[in-house]
């Protein structure tokens, strides 16, 4: 088989990648699947011995397990299991509630502006989707909001999780791309707050055509003394993200350490509303180890699959043939973009952007895009892929949450999904919307 | 068979506390670091060995655990859509059971090589901590052995017909 790989080198390509999808589509869990698939293109391809494999899965699987960076991974997860398990969101929502009334949509856009603001402080979008989501899901339905117009913000706003820092997936992709994860974190905000600003727009744009979407104003109004006791509720999330997003945009803080410093606010902050008991302290270190575990298995696969698609040569390969097409900057980003869309709808964003990296990753600096940039529009696509039909994870958290088939839900998130499609457009056209804060602050 | 699938998980669920406690010993070993730094204009020099090691140590504990949790992602679009009783669905239960069995065995074979050559030639990290590296490799080989012991257990199950295999309720989203 050896000489398969200098005869014909890309229908190589093709056989690991089909190989790739069967172990996937077959349902082995996926850190398994990406290892398994990265043996079998060694041994059968390659003839590689069982042992210089084993040296090689083992010096990489070392190699990636210890990065130190990857250690705000599960202090971030912990945080926001703490923050999911107390209150906050409760105090969120009605602390919200006299600041959105006077913008046409009212209550929708406590799902915007309460994710947008819990996506400050947390990493992951579906953390985001249910905490918010638990809330207001039932809170809007009760008051006579229309319940898909809810159903659908909440799915678009959740996937704010991943782009405002902090955000797993910048922690990953920024090890595996060796990209500074604090410049990462600082290009995620303003294309988060531009997707959520077009949210919030298309939904008063929505309510004022259509009234009947929102029930009947009270007669009562809220005062400023109202607006003001909103932001005492809102008082725990307002202190912890200046203390994890002002440590690393200043510069004095890592990524770990505003992490370390966010967990140990958020403790004291639930200890001080008496809301830590030791049940909450341990399920969410519970569920921190299991997220944790989750993440970092995949991530150590995808780095075994780089190594192995190296040896392969499949990167150079790919990257042949598409420099062979002559795409030029725009028509590249747009292939990688549908790749990535059309991946989203069978696959979980993390999977796709850990199994892809080692090919496109290549291809997009050979093209002259800033691998901060694409960092940034990575994520966006990876959001994409939580709210597309039938594998999307948001899709799932909502189906919980309102009790609807996750076809309703999806057709539901569509409008939304189309205005976090427009951003990673604007995104392409206008870079600096992500590069103009990392290159101020660093 | 009770009592063996009850101890494995009795096993996996202690190496997923010993992961929680690596979580707080990282949290307070950051937190020192930044106090040292602050107040000391120093450094507890062994922030980026330890919490590396750390990271990995973590990751490997829990991941028997977060096995039987439910909480590792894999792609459900056609086991979904499968009848969760047929004797198709279980054979790709089981396929998919060894297919993972043989990608965690190679590394946990080579980990418990290295390990016990790391151990007998006394090899160190060559850093300033100067750390025996056959430790923290130990805590990786634990968790990857558990998690194969944890794995085979539930191989064990889904021979028996002892799980349901209705993949759309077995999604676990980490959030319960």
């Amino acid at each position: 088989m050896t000489e398969l790989i200098s005869a014909q080198p890309l229908l190589v390509a093709v056989l690991v990648l089909g190989i790739m999808f069967l172990f996937l589509g077959m349902g082995i869990w996926v850190f398994a699947a990406l290892t398994l698939v990265s043996l079998t293109g060694l041994v059968v391809f390659l003839d590689m011995p069982i042992d210089r494999l084993g040296v090689i899965v083992k010096g990489t699987m070392w190699r990636s397990a210890t990065t130190w960076e990857l250690a705000a991974i599960p202090i971030f997860v912990w945080m926001g299991e703490l923050i999911f398990r107390t209150d906050v969101s409760e105090r969120l929502f009605k602390g919200l509630e006299p600041w959105v009334d006077l913008i046409p949509g009212r209550l929708f856009h406590t799902n915007i502006a309460g994710c947008t603001l819990f996506a400050a402080v947390s990493g992951s979008s579906v953390a985001t989707t249910a905490t918010i989501g638990r809330i207001t899901t039932k809170a809007l339905k009760e008051r006579g909001y229309n319940e898909w117009l809810s159903v659908g913000s909440l799915a678009g706003a959740g996937s704010l999780g991943l782009m405002i820092p902090p955000s797993i997936v910048m922690i990953i992709y920024g090890v595996l791309a060796e990209v500074s994860i604090a410049r990462l974190f600082a290009a995620g905000l303003f294309p988060g707050l531009l997707a959520a600003g077009l949210y919030s727009t298309f939904i008063a744009l929505r309510c004022s055509i259509n009234p009947n979407l929102v029930p009947k104003r009270a007669e009562v109004r809220y005062t400023n003394g109202d607006r003001l006791r909103g932001l005492v509720l809102m008082l725990p999330i307002l202190v912890l993200i200046p203390l994890v997003l002002g440590g690393i945009y200043s510069g004095l803080a890592t990524p770990s350490e505003a992490a370390a410093l966010g967990l140990t606010g958020t403790l004291i902050i639930t200890t001080v509303m008496r809301q830590l008991t030791w049940k909450v302290l341990v399920e969410s270190l519970g569920g921190a180890v299991r997220i944790t575990c989750m993440a970092l298995s995949i991530l150590v696969a995808a780095g075994i699959l780089s190594s192995a698609m190296g040896f392969l040569h499949i990167p150079q390969e790919i990257s042949k043939l598409i420099v062979s097409l002559e795409l030029g900057p725009y028509g590249l980003i747009l292939i990688i973009g549908i790749f990535y869309l059309v991946l989203g709808l069978f696959m979980e964003g993390l999977s796709i952007c850990v199994m892809s990296l080692p090919i496109t990753l290549p291809l997009i600096i050979g093209a002259g895009y800033d691998p901060i940039w694409f960092g940034i529009f990575l994520v966006i696509t990876v959001e994409l892929a939580q709210v597309t039909p039938p594998v999307g994870f948001n899709l799932f958290v909502l189906q919980a949450l309102s009790g609807q088939p996750i076809e309703k839900v999806a057709i539901a998130a569509f409008p939304f999904f189309l205005l976090l499609a427009s951003t990673a457009v604007l995104l392409v056209f206008f870079p600096q919307i992500a590069l103009w804060l990392p290159d101020q602050l660093y | 068979m009770k009592t063996f699938q009850d101890i494995v998980f009795f096993i996996s669920r202690a190496a997923a506390v010993l992961a929680g406690v690596i979580i707080v010993y990282m949290v307070c070993h950051i937190l020192l670091e930044i106090f040292v730094r602050s107040t000391f204009a120093t450094s507890t020099f062994s922030l980026d060995e330890l919490i590396g090691y750390s990271v990995a140590a973590c990751a490997y504990l829990g991941l028997g655990y977060t096995l039987e949790k439910g909480g590792l992602i894999r792609v459900n679009l056609v086991l979904s859509k499968m009848n969760p009783l047929s004797r198709a669905r279980k054979i790709i239960e089981v396929l998919c059971c060894i297919g993972t069995l043989i990608a965690m065995g190679l590394p946990l074979w080579y980990f418990g090589r290295s390990v016990i050559v790391k151990y007998g030639s006394g090899y160190t990290s060559g850093t300033m901590l100067n750390a025996p590296q056959w430790i923290p490799e130990s805590f990786l080989l634990v968790g990857l052995i558990i998690f194969w012991i944890q794995l085979l257990a539930y191989l064990f199950r889904v021979l028996g017909n002892q799980v349901d295999l209705d993949a759309s309720r077995a999604a676990n989203l980490g959030i319960e």
